[in-house]
């Protein structure tokens, strides 16, 4: 049997303004791999997680990145978990349904009811000239609740995922 | 054949200041390193952990270089040492027992090549430490790099709190996993 298997994988035929994977029991670890870009005009935003359909200010988030020659950290706490960049197909210097933002996002004993869930991310984006057009980080988050993890919800920051955007999530076991 | 093999799992049922996998077959490409932990360590945030390979803890055999950041709004921050340091592999820093109550830091490392016997060892890291607090350096989030100066096939891993005192606790979890490329 595989050690990691690709639970399901997310392909956006029409917009959307949230995914989500809810038939995810059966592991130890999970991997979420994601290409994707968003409406909303910004240079760059968040891709955002909720667990659970909680939408209480249970998340902190922090995010260390760097763009141009500007290095520095972000964080916050909220209804959700920000983690990576996406970009806009909107902008004018996007170079459209291509330009999308992408990253890897591991979230470790997401089953265990001893343990917040904690998330840990790498990933970035280029949306082609100028000098706040590309961005890459690595976040982590933490969901204040020991419950386990039965469904995650990807919603952008701002806007609505466009079609053609992608999120896989792969099932990782330790036995 | 199989791409990702599990080589050992460990979910700690009490307190251990130390993580071993010895023995480690030589069959694999490459080594993934997987670990959600959290320390005891009273008063502390965040808990200074490090690793070494093949039971050999000889300081001038182990640099690093890695960027980090626990300051929101600050600049990321850069550290390395040279093989006169006197640490072991550098294994971020991960939630003690003042971070948010539940709340474990991930941990991953990657060992490319890690049987080859011609070439010293890269070890590839991302530790990130979360905390609902936002007072500076009460979390981290760290990319490094390391290298072990020894062309000896690894067979042992070790991962470690620095604090010789210092527990990881009860539901630390650890996974070593060997990837196999193709053919």
């Amino acid at each position: 049997m595989a050690v990691i298997e690709a639970i399901e994988t997310l392909y956006l035929e029409a917009d959307a303004s949230s995914v989500s994977f809810s038939s995810i029991a059966g592991y130890e670890h999970l991997e979420l791999r994601f290409l994707v870009a968003t409406d909303d005009g910004y240079d760059w935003d968040q891709v955002t997680l909720r667990f659970n359909d909680d939408s209480g200010t249970n998340y902190t988030y922090r995010t260390m990145y760097s763009y141009y020659n500007v290095t520095s950290a972000y964080g916050s706490g909220g209804a959700e978990a920000r983690t990576l960049w996406n970009t806009s197909n909107y902008r004018p210097n996007s170079v459209g349904p291509t330009g999308q933002g992408g990253g890897v996002i591991t979230i470790l004993d997401y089953l265990d009811a001893n343990k917040n869930t904690s998330i840990c991310g790498v990933g970035g984006l280029n949306n082609k000239a100028g000098t706040n057009r590309g961005m890459q980080g690595m976040c982590t988050a933490v969901w204040d609740d020991t419950s386990a993890v039965t469904k995650i919800t990807l919603i952008p920051q701002y806007g609505d995922w466009i079609k053609s955007s992608t999120f896989t999530l792969y099932g990782i076991k330790s036995s | 054949m199989a791409c990702w093999n599990i080589i050992d799992h460990n979910e700690f049922s009490s307190g251990a200041n130390s993580y071993t996998k010895s023995s480690i077959p030589s069959s694999y490409d490459h080594l993934c390193f997987i670990a959600s932990i959290r320390t005891d360590a009273s008063g502390i945030y965040t808990d200074y952990c490090e690793f070494y390979l093949n039971n050999d803890s000889t300081t001038s055999k182990y640099s690093h270089i890695y960027m980090s950041s626990g300051i929101i709004g600050g600049s990321v921050g850069t550290s390395k040492t040279t093989t006169a340091s006197a640490t072991l592999g550098y294994g971020g820093e991960v939630c003690g027992a003042s971070a948010l109550a539940d709340t474990f830091s991930t941990v991953k490392m990657w060992i490319p090549n890690y049987a080859d016997t011609s070439n010293y060892k890269q070890i590839l890291g991302q530790i990130a430490t979360p905390n609902t607090d936002t007072t500076n350096y009460r979390w981290n989030l760290y990319l490094s790099s390391g290298l072990f100066l020894d062309t000896s096939a690894i067979d042992q891993f070790t991962y470690m709190v620095t604090g010789v005192s210092d527990n990881m606790v009860q539901y630390s979890s650890f996974t070593l996993y060997g990837i196999n490329g193709a053919g």
